[in-house]
């Protein structure tokens, strides 16, 4: 769906991005976590054809995003992270809009609508922040485009939308869809995101399923920190080790514990995975 | 071609652009109405003895058609690039092609015939209201044979440049765009002036002996042919090929170099 080669990119002398490669395939909701600056947002604009890369180091379904050809757009949709709304009523907004993405569906964005409890004959800026996020959340997910990308969707979110959220994401993604979701609230999104991409400053530090993660690294909790382990986090009760899966025993991953645990090591998990 | 333009698309996008931006088209045709309406009442209220004739209302039409299509970019489509509220219409699935035609066309055309619409009505209303005040219907004869085909041709030079400023700035941008455009108009001018007067120095001193007494020399753009038709050049093919190359760059090289400019910028912006 999404092949990223040799990708350079910078903002005038501000190097983003310097020969990350990255294949992302259909039918998979992929978390992409960051810190702050290292380019997740900037990453989901060049896969969505907002910023100019070199012809081949990012196409999407084979089309150059940039050219931003209609057969490519009505393919992908991406949700900002901070939305500025239009002086637009909601509902019409999906109706004029909806008309261009071929499979749009105007009754599952009323469902959703329906389902996010936002009100979609009022115009978007009479509807608080969160409200406008999950319209257009809303929005985004009835175009049923091949390609969804989201940047930070849960920010902004009250605790019942969050998990709506991840009910209505997990409802979207089919086997012919690839969903990208950019996120610091890993927790938000547990459960839901899988493969984890972790950008760092130089690159692509991880790209792997949550099952080879599971295979390869070992979470566990203790009232003690493990000394042999690559990772201890200190939390309420005890402590999260994260060491290498030396058996064959699998344990659930805990995401905040991998970020962590790969931004301090990113040496030893570059040997345990390979390279990207 | 599909991907470049296609017409089923491109009705598509240009009902959405019309619809979404009908309600500030409509309020800024009611804005220049209403300034109509204000002078009526003047003089109907306060100034009883003043009289509103028709060369007068056709100046006011003709400047606010002017300033609707100058303003018309800067408030239909001043989000376009900016970083976060570009995206929208950016993403839109329709081609650049297809996005800069209804942009043109709901600038230059259909914002400036409803505010003259508008004014046209409101004008005619007036006049059959109380035709001591407003004398005669806007919307007559003389009305048409004022917009000749010069007049209709030079309307869109300055529009098409802040159809361009539009695209180019991101801040200030009716600031920045009307010092680029002074800026532009006095470049032209300066290069122009300095052939006429340092290339053509001694064929100059002849014409202007020439026409002393008769009529005054001046470089105004705006009447550039008038000077390329002048019997004065007869004579000169030098001169009257320099300044018809000028009267060209104005009258045609501004509009369609901001014109494809506005384009080129819409293909390649980044946000």
């Amino acid at each position: 769906m999404v092949l990223i080669q040799n990708l350079k990119f910078s903002y005038g002398k501000q190097a983003v991005f310097n020969n990350v490669n990255l294949q992302l395939e259909s039918g998979k909701i992929y978390g992409l976590l960051g810190q702050n600056g290292v380019g997740k947002t900037t990453l989901l604009k060049i896969i969505s054809g907002f910023l100019k890369v070199g012809k081949d180091e990012c196409t999407v379904k084979g089309y150059s995003p940039f050219e931003r050809s209609p057969l490519f757009l009505e393919n992908v949709i991406f949700v900002p992270e901070d939305f500025i709304a239009p002086d637009t009523i909601v509902n019409d907004y999906a109706k004029f809009r909806g008309e261009f993405y071929p499979k749009y569906d105007s009754n599952k964005f009323g469902r959703l609508m329906n389902d996010f409890e936002v009100n979609g004959n009022y115009k978007f800026n009479k509807l608080s922040y969160g409200q406008q996020k999950k319209a257009l959340i809303a929005f985004a997910l009835s175009t049923n485009t091949n390609l969804i990308l989201l940047d930070e969707p849960s920010n902004g979110l009250d605790i019942p939308s969050k998990s709506q959220l991840r009910k209505v994401v997990s409802e979207a993604s089919t086997d012919d869809s690839c969903i990208i979701i950019s996120t610091h609230q890993v927790r938000d999104l547990e459960n839901l995101i899988d493969p984890i991409i972790i950008l760092d400053k130089n690159g692509v530090l991880l790209n792997e399923s949550i099952e080879r993660i599971s295979q390869k690294l070992l979470f566990s909790f203790a009232s003690i920190p493990d000394n042999s382990a690559l990772y201890n986090e200190s939390t309420p009760g005890g402590y999260i080790s994260v060491r290498k899966n030396e058996s064959d025993m699998e344990t659930r991953v805990n995401i905040e514990a991998l970020f962590n645990t790969t931004l301090k090591n990113r040496t030893k998990i570059s040997e345990l995975f390979g390279k990207y | 071609m599909k991907n470049t333009f296609d017409i089923n698309r491109f009705y598509k996008l240009f009902k959405k652009e019309f619809k979404e931006r009908i309600p500030l088209i409509l309020k800024y045709a009611a804005i220049f109405s209403l300034i109509l309406v204000g002078i009526w009442l003047t003089s109907l209220l306060i100034n009883k003895n003043m009289r509103v004739p028709m060369d007068v209302r056709i100046v006011y039409i003709s400047f606010s058609v002017f300033l609707a299509m100058i303003m018309a970019p800067f408030s239909l489509y001043k989000d376009y690039n900016h970083s976060k509220k570009g995206l929208d219409y950016s993403s839109l699935p329709a081609s650049v092609l297809e996005k800069y035609i209804s942009m043109v066309l709901m600038s230059l055309i259909i914002m400036p015939l409803i505010i003259i619409a508008s004014i046209l009505f409101t004008d005619s209303f007036i006049a059959l209201l109380s035709p001591q005040y407003f004398t005669g219907y806007l919307l007559n004869e003389t009305f048409f044979e004022s917009i000749s085909q010069k007049s209709f041709a030079e309307i869109f030079i300055l529009p098409s440049m802040f159809l361009f400023g539009n695209l180019i700035y991101r801040k200030n941008k009716v600031l920045k765009t009307i010092l680029t455009t002074l800026g532009i108009y006095l470049i032209i001018t300066i290069v122009l002036s300095f052939i006429l007067l340092y290339v053509f120095k001694d064929q100059m001193a002849v014409i202007a002996d020439a026409m002393e007494g008769k009529t005054k020399f001046s470089i105004d753009l705006r009447n550039m042919y008038d000077l390329y038709n002048s019997e004065f050049l007869a004579g000169y093919p030098g001169i009257r090929f320099t300044v018809g190359l000028f009267a060209l760059l104005y009258s045609i090289g501004l509009p369609v170099g901001s014109l494809a400019g506005s384009y080129y910028r819409m293909k390649t912006i980044q946000y």
